[in-house]
């Protein structure tokens, strides 16, 4: 079962619309995101599910993001783990699930998610 | 320094603890007698606190099994592709076969499955656990035409919570902090791989030529080179994460090791029932063995206070109650020391009701394993009131590795 996602992802550079980033963690798990753009350091980093502006397609046009996202187990009724990426106001909008069930109760999955931005 | 003092002091807690465990199994005061031992349910359920906490899985627990293998479907179609499979096609009572699954789950995903939430109906909906299991079991009986008879025993349980506490925000800031410095590391050896950068000016110079490219059949052609490029760099990306997962096993390790501990009040509920079928007859299904949990109180930060109720029944044996209470201190993650009480009430016998009472020190020395040093008046025989009992108790989780049902 993959835990990572590597996509190409096509932005309007003439649009003046934000390109934003979506994460929701599945299965009432505690999930930490961090989220770099480019080289740069990271530039948001929240627990849970959220909605993040990243930028205009003009701005963020031949730029890469990437997206970790850590989910720990602390529903005693499941190991399952699932992590939901998505992208909006591109050309299209993307969405991808990537699920692991973990070993043992308590457990921690890695995830990853690498959106190479492009015109 | 603040390690090495660190370090002296766990070793010395630790050899403290293993000193005091030998002299005790040195000078262990027990009193036995002999006398005929009475065959009910009260001598396979000791008063242990421990052991009438609710169960994960109330329909092994009734059956008496821990299976190695249990089904565990995440959506409708899987539940019923599996229930479909074991009974084939609802023609047979399968042997040996165990269920369990959390049907909240199956159709909600995140929206509205806040981790913390505090609502009585979200909370019992998000913990709601169904169990079910069978169990061949030989039938032990003298005439030699029932000799081959077996019969099947069939579980069905549930579990839920109406109080689950909440997970602390200073929890949360910790794993943060550790994951930051994985990811933070993570992202620097993406950006620094020499690899990737060149597959990924590549790849751009491809999509920017699959873009401007008219000629379908040059198209196709190139969308193959994209497609390859892709790959290698899905690849590529995946040693690098594999490769910094095996040099940080530490700072993973931290990652896994913080506790997650909901705090406040708790109330956890369970109930089961077996029946037993001889010969996997369904009309000659008898109602064997039922039972009820229930443990509520609070749990803080380093302490917890809880009480709990259980009803066993047994068609061969009255009934019993036992009603009990535990006071717990954790003097560190893995030490901890506790009081409890449990007293017992034998339904329509003649049995006596008795009192229970221990002092634990429990030491968990790996994930999932522990040792305990267990001093009380364990009152099991009650014809032999007020035996002293000290003793060493091992525990450790086998299979899915649920958390071992001790005080937390």
């Amino acid at each position: 079962m993959s835990t990572q996602i590597l996509e190409p992802y096509k932005v309007n550079t003439e649009s003046s619309d934000l390109v934003s980033l979506e994460v929701s963690i599945g299965d009432g798990q505690l999930g930490i995101t961090s989220v770099y753009l480019e080289d740069k350091k990271r530039i948001f980093e929240k627990e849970g599910d959220f909605s993040f502006q990243i930028g205009k397609g003009k701005d963020i046009d031949n730029k890469c993001l990437f997206i970790s996202t850590m989910v720990r187990d602390v529903q005693p009724g499941t190991n399952k783990t699932e992590v939901t990426f998505g992208l909006k106001n591109g050309i299209k909008e993307y969405q991808g699930t990537l699920k692991k069930e973990v070993n043992s109760e308590g457990g921690v999955a890695f995830y990853a998610a690498y959106f190479i931005f492009h015109s | 320094m603040n390690k090495q003092k660190f370090f002296r002091e766990s070793l010395l807690r630790k050899r403290i603890f293993f000193i005091i465990c030998m002299i005790f199994i040195s000078v262990i005061s027990y009193s036995q007698d002999d006398h005929e031992k009475k065959d009910s349910a009260k001598d396979e359920d000791p008063l242990q606190f421990s052991l009438l906490l609710p169960p994960s899985s109330p329909a092994f627990t009734l059956l008496d099994i821990s299976p190695e293998s249990v089904e565990r479907p995440g959506i409708p179609t899987d539940l019923i592709f599996t229930i479909l499979n074991e009974t084939n096609n609802f023609d047979t009572i399968p042997e040996n076969f165990a269920l369990e699954f959390a049907p909240y789950w199956f159709v909600k995903k995140s929206e509205n499955a806040d981790l913390n939430s505090t609502n009585f109906g979200q909370v019992f909906l998000q913990t709601l656990t169904f169990s079910v299991a069978t169990k061949a079991l030989q039938n032990d009986s003298e005439s030699s035409s029932d000799q081959e008879k077996k019969e099947t025993s069939i579980g069905f349980g549930f579990r839920f919570s109406l109080l689950r506490g909440s997970i602390q925000n200073t929890q949360i800031e910790e794993l943060k902090k550790y994951f930051a410095s994985y990811s933070n590391k993570l992202n620097s050896t993406i950006i620094q791989d020499k690899e990737l950068k060149k597959l990924k000016i590549e790849f751009r110079k491809l999509l920017i030529k699959l873009g401007k490219e008219a000629d379908p059949q040059n198209k196709v052609e190139v969308g193959i080179k994209v497609s390859e490029v892709r790959l290698k760099m899905d690849n590529r990306l995946k040693q690098i994460r594999e490769s910094h997962d095996k040099k940080e096993k530490d700072l993973i390790a931290k990652i896994t090791a913080v506790p997650i501990k909901r705090i406040g009040p708790k109330i956890d509920i369970a109930g089961g029932l077996a029946w037993n079928f001889p010969d996997k007859v369904f009309r000659e299904g008898e109602l064997q063995r039922w039972g009820l949990w229930a443990n509520g109180g609070y749990q803080g930060k380093s302490w917890g206070l809880f009480g709990v109720l259980r009803h066993l029944g047994n068609k061969s044996t009255p009934d019993i109650w036992d009603i009990g209470g535990r006071l717990i201190w954790d003097l560190s993650e893995k030490f901890s020391i506790s009081a409890e009480s449990v007293y017992r009430i034998n339904v329509d016998s003649d049995i006596k009701n008795e009192w229970g009472f221990d002092g634990i020190m429990e030491y968990n020395f790996a994930k999932n394993k522990s040792i305990a040093l267990v001093i009380g008046k364990d009152n099991k025989d009650p014809l032999n009131p007020g035996r002293l009992v000290a003793k060493i108790t091992f525990k450790t989780g086998f299979g899915s590795e649920r958390t071992l049902p001790s005080s937390k």
